[in-house]
């Protein structure tokens, strides 16, 4: 799950998902016999990759052409067009926003579909089933995954003769190296509250154990009671300490400009982020590493989850066509494509990322299923996670904040 | 024949059925559709069943609804008696003959031709940059962090904003009111010997009363319904502490599948604002004076 539903300001969003809506009042099939679908995509940052996969795939299928729909605010947008009976051929959200789109029970089932097929990330599948709730089937397919990492300037790392940390005591270290040096160690960008629970999710994804879900739906665990929990606030107030002068001030936005121009030498994010970062400073030098909340290297895991989920309308005209596009999306070389322009990680096994740093992590982490979920992902849409975590980072009230996020895992949690 | 029909016909009834028709098309009809969907359980979409006045019930007992409530209430208040004793002060300046004053006028009215959402975040920039700039420079540690990012004094920020916005139409406003004041009665306090102290608080502020009252239920009513520069500013945070009832209605009923629940607290949102205008309207007619 990335935490991500909202990056863009709401207001953008909101511009923009109305100019997507009326976009998507155009006619559904063309003039010249030709069948045209409507690939609805969520990811304003893919809109070029994606335009330059549909015409190859409108080179190899000259009877269909498929028109893109982007809106970052894809669940309004996305309700807009189901209300009036408008739903898009084929449909990509952010795996955040499923749950709500598995509801509206407009996808066909994936199993059995050559993309399916094509698709090696088994716990990705699974893990996109259980964030839909749907009994285990499969009515969407994840495009990609992601991963949360660590990104650091790896001339900075060189010049001070730091080496990539593999216990959380050597983590806090390296940031008190850096600090001494008179370097600023992190940029945290907490006037965005998703990535105040970014942050929370590196802490807390890899120590709450893989049972914890469960637990919390049985009842017989809550976020108060986790001892995994209690440290990962602990463990924030602690990162809090390296923050730069005004994080609640900051945006997601500063914050890759300020890691990209070398103000901070570590910057806690998403690999989404790089592209946006080197799109500022396109020499810089970054390196990935996995967050460590262990004692030993042994116990880290990395944080991943699907990025984009995909699924075919059942009730479309063109289900056929539709369910074409989407097996071209997840054959080798879209995959390939995609994955290498958005810095995230392709879902079939014989696609390996161009980048080194991306290739690492899914030969050392990905592949050998050291992974864990992003603990955001048990709650729905309406959920205050983000909002309880950024309070949190500014009052350091850590009994009320855990009671009020058992509170709204009661009220927004999936059960 | 037909033109006879025409002829009998109120032509008041010619220009108003149109818009009587349109306005009920278009606003009354989705206003009741809210209403009915607020008996039941949809979420915007799908199937739904009705659940009688269960989210009517659970609106009283939620966090999130009474914060907000809170939140926009305070804001809309304090916002209100701001906004109308500033643009009051600024229209007896504009009415006064003073040098400039067609520029100054222009000047002033401004903040009414930009878009709310535009303004936000110009002014989410000076938070973040200019402000804390000059608390910086100065040693000033409360306004060296954003204002924006501290849960406690975030909501004086869109204060701030929205008072500077909402002063535009409020002082257009007012100097209309004060242009209607006539002079004759002025004149003849001065000959009485008030001086100007006297003359605006015994003869025009009393003669401004119907513009006062307009004037403070409209400001009201547009602050009570802020939404956009929430949305510019803080997108309701940081936490929830700045979430207006508005952006709470919008955020969940659209993003978090509460659409019915939501169409609930929208309906009890409506009764509210009409029945604290009736009381403004009421309490403020009461002290209208005519000349």
């Amino acid at each position: 799950m990335t935490a991500r539903p909202l990056k863009r300001s709401a207001g953008l969003a909101l511009v923009l998902s109305m100019a997507g809506t009326l976009a998507a009042c155009g006619g559904s099939s063309g003039s010249s016999g030709k069948v045209e679908i409507e690939f609805f995509q969520s990811k304003s940052e893919s809109i070029a990759v994606v335009n330059k996969l549909i015409k190859e795939f409108e080179q190899s299928h000259p009877d269909i052409t498929v028109v893109q729909n982007n809106a970052p605010d894809a669940l309004t947008a996305l309700k807009t067009a189901l209300v009036k009976g408008n739903v898009p051929d084929v449909i990509a959200v952010n795996v955040s926003v499923y749950n709500d789109v598995a509801k509206t029970n407009v996808l066909a089932p994936q199993t059995g579909t050559a993309a399916a097929k094509a698709v090696n990330a088994t716990a990705a599948i699974d893990y996109t089933n259980k964030a839909g709730q749907t009994g285990g089937k499969t009515y969407a397919l994840p495009w990609t995954v992601n991963a949360q990492v660590v990104l650091y300037d790896k001339d900075e790392f060189a010049k001070l003769g730091l080496s990539v940390p593999t216990t959380w005591a050597e983590f806090v270290q390296t940031a008190q190296k850096i600090k001494a040096a008179g370097q600023q160690p992190f940029e945290f960008t907490w006037k965005d509250n998703w990535t105040a629970k970014l942050l929370l999710n590196s802490l807390a994804g890899p120590t709450q154990g893989s049972d914890f879900w469960q637990k919390l739906q049985g009842g017989s665990a809550t976020f108060s009671g986790s001892a995994a929990y209690r440290t990962a606030t602990d463990r924030l107030l602690q990162l809090k300490k390296f923050a730069q002068s005004d994080p609640f001030g900051t945006t997601y936005d500063d914050g890759n400009a300020a890691f990209a121009n070398g103000k901070s030498a570590m910057y806690v994010q998403g690999t989404w982020a790089i592209p946006e970062i080197t799109a500022i400073n396109a020499h810089k030098n970054i390196g990935e590493f996995v967050l460590p909340t262990g004692d030993t290297a042994s116990q880290n895991l990395l944080l991943s989850g699907p990025d984009s989920v995909v699924g075919v309308a059942k009730s479309g005209s063109h289900a056929k066509q539709a369910q074409e596009f989407v097996d071209f999306l997840f054959s080798k070389s879209a995959q390939q494509e995609y994955a290498d322009d958005q810095h995230l990680i392709s879902v079939r096994n014989d696609v390996a990322p161009s980048d080194s740093g991306l290739a690492q992590l899914k030969k050392e982490w990905i592949d050998t299923d050291k992974t864990a979920m992003y603990p955001d992902g048990m709650f729905t849409g309406a959920s205050n996670l983000a909002g309880l975590t950024q309070t949190f980072l500014y009052d350091g009230n850590a009994k009320k904040y855990l009671g009020d996020v058992d509170s709204d895992f009661g009220k927004n949690g999936i059960k | 024949m037909r033109r006879a029909v025409l002829r009998r016909v109120n032509p008041y009834w010619l220009m108003a059925v149109p818009a009587i028709v349109l306005f009920f098309l278009f606003h009354t009809l989705p206003a009741l559709e809210g209403v009915f969907y607020s008996f039941t359980d949809s979420t915007g979409y799908g199937d739904w069943k009705f659940v009688g006045f269960e989210n009517y019930v659970n609106l009283f007992s939620d966090d999130s609804v009474l914060h907000s409530y809170r939140f926009t209430l305070g804001f809309a208040a304090l916002s209100t008696v701001v906004v109308n004793a500033i643009s009051l002060a600024i229209a007896v300046c504009l009415t006064r003959n003073i040098k400039f004053r067609g520029l100054l006028r222009g000047i002033f009215f401004l903040p009414a031709v930009l878009a709310t959402i535009v303004i936000g975040y110009v002014f989410n920039f000076l938070f973040s940059s200019g402000l804390t700039g000059i608390g910086r420079s100065l040693g000033i540690s409360w306004l060296s962090d954003s204002i924006l990012g501290n849960p406690h004094l975030a909501w004086l920020g869109v204060v701030l904003v929205a008072v500077w916005q909402s002063c535009a139409t409020t002082i257009v406003i007012y100097m209309a009111g004060l242009q209607s004041v006539p002079g004759d009665v002025l004149e003849a306090a001065t000959i009485d010997g008030a001086n100007s102290w006297q003359r605006f608080w015994r003869i025009t502020f009393p003669l401004l009363a119907p513009f006062l009252t307009i004037n403070m239920v409209l400001s009201l009513k547009n602050q009570l319904m802020v939404f956009d520069l929430v949305v510019a500013l803080t997108g309701g945070g940081p936490g929830t502490s700045t979430q207006s009832i508005s952006y709470l209605i919008y955020h969940n009923g659209f993003t978090g599948g509460q659409f019915a629940y939501q169409s609930a607290n929208a309906v009890i949102y409506f009764v509210v604002i009409a029945m604290l205008s009736l009381v403004q309207l009421r309490a403020l007619r009461a002290r209208e004076v005519s000349a």
